[in-house]
């Protein structure tokens, strides 16, 4: 059963509940919300969202799946908070609101690229945060990382004269974009803000389930979190899986449903103790 | 702006009412109907836009996800094409009784086009097609090389899923019976819909808009084409939202000439 609310100061923004049966309902289990992918109103890539969501809600988890501010159906607000503070307001209001209407107290942020960023930072600032997916979030280029990209161009002929010639193609604009300048949608922020929120999050035992895919451009090997992050000790509440044949948005059935089954797996690991709760 | 569900139990859809928001209010109502797939996406934000155009200009408008796409129920495999007439017929029935006005115009988009103009129980008043799909076995055939090409793109995948993604295009399922009923369409003999007035409005010229213009002289039928990019067969638009300014403006126009 999904129902539709508006919800926020000013009624201004728009989310779908995704409820579970009343004999699976269980208030000590947080429920998930879902931030916008990029500009994707809230249905999610080919619709990844709402299959999760319905997912999900089988499993006896709700989730929230609802529009930022000026996305989707949601209004852009007529304040003038800057937009990372509106975003961080936006996804409070949503938790405001999914206790109002149904108790819950605890949440998992889920968010995939922009969402991820977003789900990090809301989960940085707000303690009713007690889980966070990320679909293709934060990652720093580790040297393994490069070798495995550059590594073969390092020793090929034909790899640096195609570098150069795109260099001094009289068609492009004479700018490299190789390396360091890639095009994000979000500002990555230094690896020692990420590695000490991390701790932060580990210290108020937050669950993390990282999922990176062959589409991320700045991850490609398996134990690239552990090298990323190896001054960070994560107990036991980490998960990371890499889907290197998987595009970023996973726009093919089978990479659709085994990122739907790898989250639902994780669920039932993270919060077992909740969901096996008579 | 009202979103909300409605339908039956079973068949919940999703719906965005907006009501009127001038004070000259029209006495036609607009349904608006969205393409499927990939090109829903494209064109969602599109569509919130030129409902609130519409909104402003004193329609009520009503727009709403099928059975089996965007947040309505139904699984994506479930979609139909018959199903979907069926769902507009629903939405028109729900507008009039949240507008009070019977008179209804219908806008719909490439397949949106194709479901608007297929039903034929219904008394339109004004009908845009736009960019309409005119022949389903040529929509299949762009839709089925887009997705080849997309699984061999090396900006997509790192290594090539060529002979994947059976029973699916461009991220959304299309069964060997949702494509049948889609390649059996040909919009030029399929057209049914009792409508005043059609517009048939390409963002591009296209000898296929012409070809349905030429078919449809027994109506009062009018074709323009307005130039604003849609690029449906272009893979690398493929998630590129749709951002159009003149073409909404002038559809709000078109409707607000034979509405009162």
């Amino acid at each position: 059963m999904e129902r539709v609310f508006t919800f926020g100061q000013d009624k201004d923004l728009v989310g779908i509940a995704t409820e579970v049966d009343e004999a699976v309902a269980n208030d000590t289990l947080p429920a998930v919300i879902m931030l916008n992918a990029g500009l994707l109103h809230r249905v999610g890539p080919f619709r990844l969202h709402v299959e999760l969501a319905r997912r999900l809600a089988v499993q006896g988890v709700r989730s929230f799946r609802f529009d930022l501010s000026g996305i989707g159906d949601s209004q852009k607000h007529k304040d003038t908070r800057a937009y990372e503070e509106q975003i961080i307001g936006d996804i409070q209001a949503a938790m405001d609101f999914f206790t109002s209407k149904y108790g819950v107290k605890k949440f998992i942020l889920f968010g995939l690229c922009t969402g991820a960023a977003n789900a990090h930072k809301g989960a940085v600032i707000d303690p009713r945060v007690v889980g966070a997916i990320f679909l293709d979030g934060y990652a720093y280029r580790t040297p393994a990382f490069l070798m495995r990209r550059y590594g073969a161009r390092l020793f090929s002929l034909s790899g640096w004269f195609n570098r150069i010639k795109r260099l001094i193609s009289p068609s492009g604009d004479g700018v490299d974009d190789g390396p360091g300048q890639d095009d994000y949608f979000w500002v990555l922020p230094p690896k020692q803000q990420t590695e000490a929120e991390l701790r932060e999050l580990v210290e108020r035992k937050v669950n993390l389930l990282y999922v990176y895919s062959g589409g991320h451009e700045d991850y490609n090997y398996a134990g690239q979190f552990k090298d990323m992050f190896s001054a960070v000790n994560f107990n036991d509440q980490l998960q990371v899986n890499y889907f290197p044949e998987s595009d970023h948005t996973y726009i093919l059935r089978k990479d659709k449903e085994k990122l739907i089954e790898t989250i639902s797996g994780w669920m039932a690991q993270a919060y077992a103790r909740e969901l096996n709760r008579d | 702006m009202n979103p909300f569900f409605f339908g039956a139990s079973n068949k919940q859809l999703f719906g965005i009412y907006h009501p009127p928001r001038s004070r000259d209010l029209r006495d036609t109502s607009v349904v608006l109907c969205y393409p499927f797939g990939q090109e829903y996406m494209r064109s969602f934000k599109m569509f919130n836009r030129l409902a609130d155009l519409l909104a402003k200009a004193g329609f009520h408008v009503l727009r709403f996800d099928y059975y089996g796409t965007g947040d309505s129920s139904g699984s994506s495999e479930e979609w139909r094409l018959t199903q979907s007439c069926e769902d507009v017929s629903m939405a028109v029935e729900e507008l009039k009784s949240l507008s009070g006005n019977t008179r209804v115009s219908l806008v719909g988009l490439r397949l949106g086009a194709v479901i608007a103009s297929s039903i034929e129980s219904l008394n339109i008043e004004e009908l845009v097609l736009w960019d309409p799909v005119v022949s389903g076995r040529d929509y299949i055939a762009s839709q089925k090389s887009m997705h080849q090409q997309m699984l061999a793109d090396p900006d997509r995948f790192s290594v090539p899923r060529q002979g994947e993604g059976e029973n699916e295009l461009l991220g959304f399922s299309f069964s060997e019976e949702m494509c049948s009923e889609i390649e059996a369409l040909d919009l030029k003999k399929d057209f049914l819909a009792k409508a005043k007035r059609v517009f048939i409005v390409g963002s591009d010229a296209k000898d296929e808009y012409q070809a349905l213009y030429d078919c449809l002289q027994s109506a009062d039928v009018e074709y323009r084409v307005i130039d604003d990019a849609g690029n449906w067969d272009a893979l690398s638009e493929l998630e590129s939202a749709l951002l159009l300014s003149t073409l909404l403006q002038d559809i709000v126009m078109m409707l607000s000439e034979g509405a009162k």
